[in-house]
């Protein structure tokens, strides 16, 4: 489980990174 | 509804309103980084912390590196309590002797705390040692707070910037708010809590004997542990006879202390307030229950004193009160009311001198139906989630309503910080469906909002839903997860509805019924706290970036005032609309069907 957590909270990581990449791209160019 | 239930609530409101205004103008001072009364003694240490932490309290950031240094912040948090947890049998302070904590519960609870949800699927007094609830739990109390504070107060500063880059600094933002504004309010909140009797000790746990033992039946079990059956399947019991009882102690008091008012409600025992060494006199309750909404009311002034109107403040206060008031009122009578269910059993739930009548299951006699009642709108109105009474006792309406509060998106108080840009989220909102009536380009406090902005506004209005509803819908496709529930039918929805309405707010508080402490829920509503903790921080964020580089534009007679009673039957509409469009058929299936089995004979 110790295992399966690790990935879930990296998951998590990545996936609100990616959100924060994205909201960055939506404002266009500036 | 009987009239001392009403002058509770009546007393309530008025303390909480005739506070607003000093400790709203206090906070503003804080962030705007003006001397307080305070300064002398909190002053130094907040310039040892830069110092210690080599932050240059003077750099201002960009909201990119504003959410950068946020989230970093809270990841770290994570990371810390789920190592304190997955440890504290070989760390000291653990006079029990507790082991460590399951990885799944662990993660569960790291998230719970870091995102300020404090869902609790593990039992305080049974799980945890006391290093891990001061240096894990308390600490992530008051940081998570600050960091809700923190985000509002960079979003407050892009509506009065003009033509800028950079929105504040986190790290100053958040040692701030902590140092200045949370832990002065603890502590004067801990001291008159164990002034009421709430336990304040590092002691280990105290074996005392009961004043007239008590028979119980325990089943027999087998050498493996296993529960004996008998011919019909029924598990086989013998009479026990007790004597003696554990009482749990603790550094609770100022544990409670941030955690009511950090809008936190991670409870230091497991029936949370409803324990007497947490929550022993009605004081204390009212204590409590003040410091809940607290300091999200009185954000509604920082907002309108930093904006340089404090009308727009007071606005925002009205519309959180037009929904809060009748859903409170409404909560109350509900439960006053009882269940027609019992009246022919006999069960006298008429109020009288000697007894509160009404539904009291689940309820404390110290505490009453109003003093129960007011105090689940209020926990669940701000996302603190701390009970005084099991809300899986409630009448299917009485409960409806906690629900329900908690899906209009935690914005009617909300979170310390995260309630109020919630809140003004939706004013984005109702500005812009305003603009699109009279063809006008929308306007708030001088910026125009333009589709970036609402786009970020809808992403924070519609993740929770999404969480909310995808959840609920997954747990009862589940069956392992829906047979987890405590009753069945209409009313063990409403506990997985409630689960994940509690989560995907970060409110925390749990309807009870629901066996939630396994792999599934754990990490489930692990997954519900973070998304709508952290996937709504960043929209905020963003459009805090956006504003700040925008020009104020000049009030003009086309202007909408945001300040007037229309501007706030509308923001109240929007949230309304938003809740029931989004929820109502969730709800149909859980208390109104339950309501509906309730009065049908």
């Amino acid at each position: 489980m110790e295992f399966e957590v690790a990935v879930l909270t990296i998951v998590l990581c990545g996936a609100t990174y990616g959100l924060y990449w994205l909201i960055d791209r939506l404002r266009g160019p500036k | 509804m009987t009239l001392p239930g009403a002058l509770q609530i009546l007393l309530y409101l008025a303390v909480l309103v005739a506070l607003v205004r000093p400790l709203g103008a206090y906070m503003a001072r804080v962030y705007q980084g003006e001397r307080t009364w305070l300064t002398p003694v909190t002053g130094s240490i907040e310039r040892l912390v830069y110092r210690v932490s080599a932050v240059d309290p003077n750099a201002e950031q960009t909201w990119k590196q504003y959410s950068l240094a946020a989230l970093a912040f809270n990841v770290l948090g994570v990371v810390v309590v789920y190592v304190l947890q997955r440890c504290q049998a070989w760390l000291p302070l653990n006079p029990q002797a507790l082991a460590n904590v399951t990885p799944d519960s662990a993660f569960n609870t790291a998230v719970s705390f870091a995102t300020n949800t404090n869902w609790q699927g593990y039992g305080g007094e049974t799980t945890l040692s006391y290093l891990t609830q001061m240096l894990g739990l308390a600490v992530q109390n008051f940081v998570s707070a600050a960091t809700g504070m923190a985000v509002l107060v960079a979003l407050i500063r892009g509506f009065v910037r003009r033509e800028s880059a950079y929105v504040g600094n986190f790290w100053v933002d958040l040692t701030r708010g902590t140092l200045h504004i949370l832990l002065p309010l603890s502590i004067v909140l801990a001291i008159a809590l164990a002034s009421q009797g709430v336990v304040q000790s590092f002691a280990p746990y105290r074996s005392v004997d009961l004043l007239e033992p008590v028979t119980v039946r325990v089943p027999v079990t087998d050498a493996g542990g296993r529960a004996i059956l008998d011919a019909r399947g029924a598990p086989v019991t013998q009479a026990q006879v007790i004597t003696q009882q554990t009482l749990p102690l603790g550094p609770a008091a100022s544990q409670v202390a941030i955690k009511q008012l950090g809008t936190n409600g991670g409870g230091f025992f497991n029936v949370n307030s409803a324990h007497p060494f947490e929550n022993p006199t009605p004081f204390s309750n009212f204590l409590e229950m003040l410091a809940i909404l607290l300091v999200p009311a009185a954000l509604c002034y920082t907002f309108g004193r930093m904006v340089g109107d404090t009308r727009q403040g007071w606005s925002v206060l009205a519309a959180m009160l037009v929904i809060f008031v009748p859903l409170a009122i409404g909560g109350y009578a509900a439960e006053q009311s009882g269940n027609p269910r019992l009246g022919p059993a006999l069960v006298d739930q008429a109020a009288s001198d000697s007894h509160a009548g009404g539904n009291m299951e689940g309820k404390e006699v110290r505490f009453g139906i109003a003093g129960s009642t007011l105090w689940a709108s209020a926990t669940t109105a701000a996302s603190n989630g701390s009970v005084n009474s099991m809300h899986d006792s409630f009448t299917p309406l009485g409960g409806a309503v906690p629900l329900w509060l908690m899906q209009l998106g935690e914005v009617v108080f909300g979170g310390v910080g995260s309630g109020l840009y919630g809140m003004l989220m939706f004013a984005i909102v109702a500005v812009f469906i305003a603009g699109l009536m009279v063809g006008r380009t929308p306007e708030y406090l001088g910026k125009k909002i333009e589709a970036y902005e609402v786009k970020m506004a809808s992403l924070v209005l519609l993740i929770p839903c999404f969480v909310v509803l995808l959840g609920t819908a997954a747990a009862c496709m589940v069956p392992d997860a829906a047979a987890r529930v405590g009753n069945p039918g209409a009313h063990g929805f409403s506990e997985i509805l409630y689960a994940f309405s509690s989560a995907g707010n970060n409110n925390g508080s749990a309807f009870g019924g629901l066996s939630a402490n396994d792999p599934f829920y754990n990490l489930a509503l692990g997954v519900a706290m973070w998304l709508s903790r952290y996937w709504l921080m960043l929209p905020v964020l963003a459009i805090a970036g956006s504003l700040a580089a925008k020009r104020k534009v000049a009030i003009t007679s086309g202007t909408l005032p945001t300040h007037t009673p229309l501007f706030v039957a509308m923001l109240v509409g929007i949230v309304l609309l938003v809740g029931a469009l989004t929820f109502v058929p969730a709800l149909a299936l859980g208390p109104v069907v339950e309501h509906l089995q309730m009065v049908t004979p």
